[in-house]
């Protein structure tokens, strides 16, 4: 029996810490996996990022007035709910009609411009098909 | 005969400090051990993205398992080229690179054109057949007149009536020639193929012209999947426009999530599962303008020469290994309306989802269990 005692490298008072630290683990985990993290709109002109906003920390809309490639001006708009081109000074303004984003993963281009906004967030599908 | 162990000749006391440095010994070398695995996990699965402006089009790839930018990069490369083949734009890459804008410049005559341009056209020419002509690779001289991609207008009734005459794929010529292809196998080794190519094509009358903006897209998605597999990378999305690639397993092992946008609001209407395969979309809302109060879009009808009224907003494709297929058959199935899109994609093997002007969602049968409708306003017909 003293013997036994010897080699049990936990005694059987530390076992429920033990398994408590575990289970605070696991819990932390899942919790981190399950909670999404929040909507973040990127805005970008020929590749490089000039504005960021994180969506759920704005009180307001809040418009930007940028000119893009080629002398292309846009209005890009961002409040809680999404982020939207809100006018594009250029001739098929299919950025403008793509409307507010509002779920990770969508995205407004602006190709004369060479604008990019999207939706950036935890539950981001891979891609979208338009 | 008995053996005393030299652990069991120490004193209790040291006996327990030689198992706890040992324990001690023991979670050092699993800490480093697990800190090696993760690293080389990490290595082996790491997502690199990239995105860029190429084909006129927005691009973006995310790829797992590539060591560095490179296959990415080489994509961008790849798609510059294949813009070059397929354009009928005069001022992209170089003149002999240029095999479309140098067929429908021809006048009748043949001009040799490029592997990749063979196979794109052969594969327009039987979805045109196929499709009793609501899909044409010709119809170039008709989309011109509509100017979709420069300045949009509504061109005169008379100007459409002599044009549609040239639109004609029976009338598009490709050589072909056969040759000994090397298939890889799975294992690694290559099994010998008969293969078909299309060095040479023509236009039999002057005027006629060739437009595959309707595949190109599509095909740029097919070109980055095949240079995803050269490279041996682990999984990849490409989306040139609004077409999407996908390509391998995830590390998750979870399968592709691609949202399809809402064609009557903002934002996505609902979203697929899909396991790889190429998708390609096409809507009435994507490109339009209004004259007189009349709304035109640019998916146009090469029987008529004016914008398909089918009774659809919105065609959605799957094709599991062509991403021009998926590209043209969205378009072939827009212009044909519901039934005879429906009975196209089932001789192709195809899965879709189509959209109707009240907000009625039909979808293949393929496709009944890996959509999810998240919009307002839609009902699954």
């Amino acid at each position: 029996m003293a013997e036994f005692k010897e080699r049990q490298v936990f005694t059987r008072r530390e076992l429920p810490v033990l398994a408590l630290l575990a289970l605070g683990a696991l819990g932390l985990l899942l919790w981190l996996r399950a909670v999404p993290s929040g909507r973040t709109a990127v805005l970008e002109v020929e590749g490089a990022e000039i504005a960021r906003r994180e969506l759920s920390a704005l009180s307001g809309p809040e418009s930007l007035k940028i000119t893009g490639a080629n002398g292309v001006e846009l209005e890009v708009e961002f409040s809680p709910e999404g982020a939207r081109v809100a006018s594009a000074a250029c001739p098929d303004k299919t950025c403008q009609r793509t409307g507010l984003l509002t779920k990770a993963g969508e995205c407004a281009v602006c190709l004369p411009g060479r604008v990019v906004l999207k939706l950036e967030g935890g539950d981001e599908p891979d891609a979208q098909t338009y | 005969m008995s053996f005393t162990s030299p652990e069991q000749a120490l004193p209790p006391e040291r006996r327990k400090a030689k198992r706890f440095a040992l324990c001690l010994t023991l979670a050092a070398l699993l800490l480093v051990l697990g800190f090696g695995f993760f690293h080389f996990i990490s290595r082996a699965n790491r997502e690199e993205s990239l995105d860029s402006f190429v084909m006129g089009s927005y691009v973006r790839q995310t790829v797992w398992g590539a060591q560095s930018q490179e296959p990415l990069m080489d994509v961008c490369v790849r798609l510059a080229e294949l813009e070059a083949h397929l354009t009928w734009r005069d001022f992209v890459g170089e003149e002999s690179q240029r095999d479309v804008a140098n067929l429908n410049h021809a006048r009748g005559k043949k001009v040799e054109i490029s592997s990749e341009t063979g196979t794109l056209l052969a594969e327009a020419q039987e979805l045109a057949k196929r499709s009793g002509g609501a899909f044409d690779p010709t119809i170039g001289p008709v989309s011109a007149l509509w100017s979709f991609d420069d300045s949009p207008s509504l061109p005169e009734p008379e100007a459409i009536a002599q044009t549609l005459p040239l639109v004609d794929y029976t009338k598009l010529s490709l050589d072909s020639e056969e040759y000994l292809e090397a298939v890889p196998n799975e294992d690694g080794s290559h099994t010998d193929s008969l293969g078909v190519r299309y060095p040479a094509a023509s236009l039999a009358v002057p005027g006629m012209a060739v437009d595959l903006g309707a595949m190109g897209k599509g095909a740029a998605c097919g070109a980055a999947v095949e240079e995803y597999r050269q490279a041996g990378v682990k999984a990849a999305v490409v989306t040139v426009g609004g077409s999407v690639g996908l390509f391998g397993k995830k590390p998750d092992r979870k399968p592709f999530r691609v949202s399809v946008r809402d064609p009557k609001g903002e934002g996505s209407m609902g979203v697929l599962d899909l396991d790889g395969g190429f998708v390609s979309t096409s809507g009435s809302y994507e490109k339009y303008f209004e004259e007189d109060g009349r709304r035109y879009h640019h998916l146009l009808d090469p029987r008529t020469g004016y914008p398909a009224e089918s009774g659809l907003v919105s065609v959605t494709v799957w094709c599991e290994d062509s991403g021009a297929l998926s590209d043209g058959l969205a378009t072939a199935c827009f212009v044909l309306g519901l039934e005879d899109g429906m009975a196209l994609l089932e001789s192709y093997g195809a899965q879709g989802l189509f959209v109707d002007e009240a907000g009625i969602v039909t979808l293949t049968p393929g496709w009944a269990e890996r959509f999810s409708l998240t919009g307002e306003g839609y009902t699954i017909g």
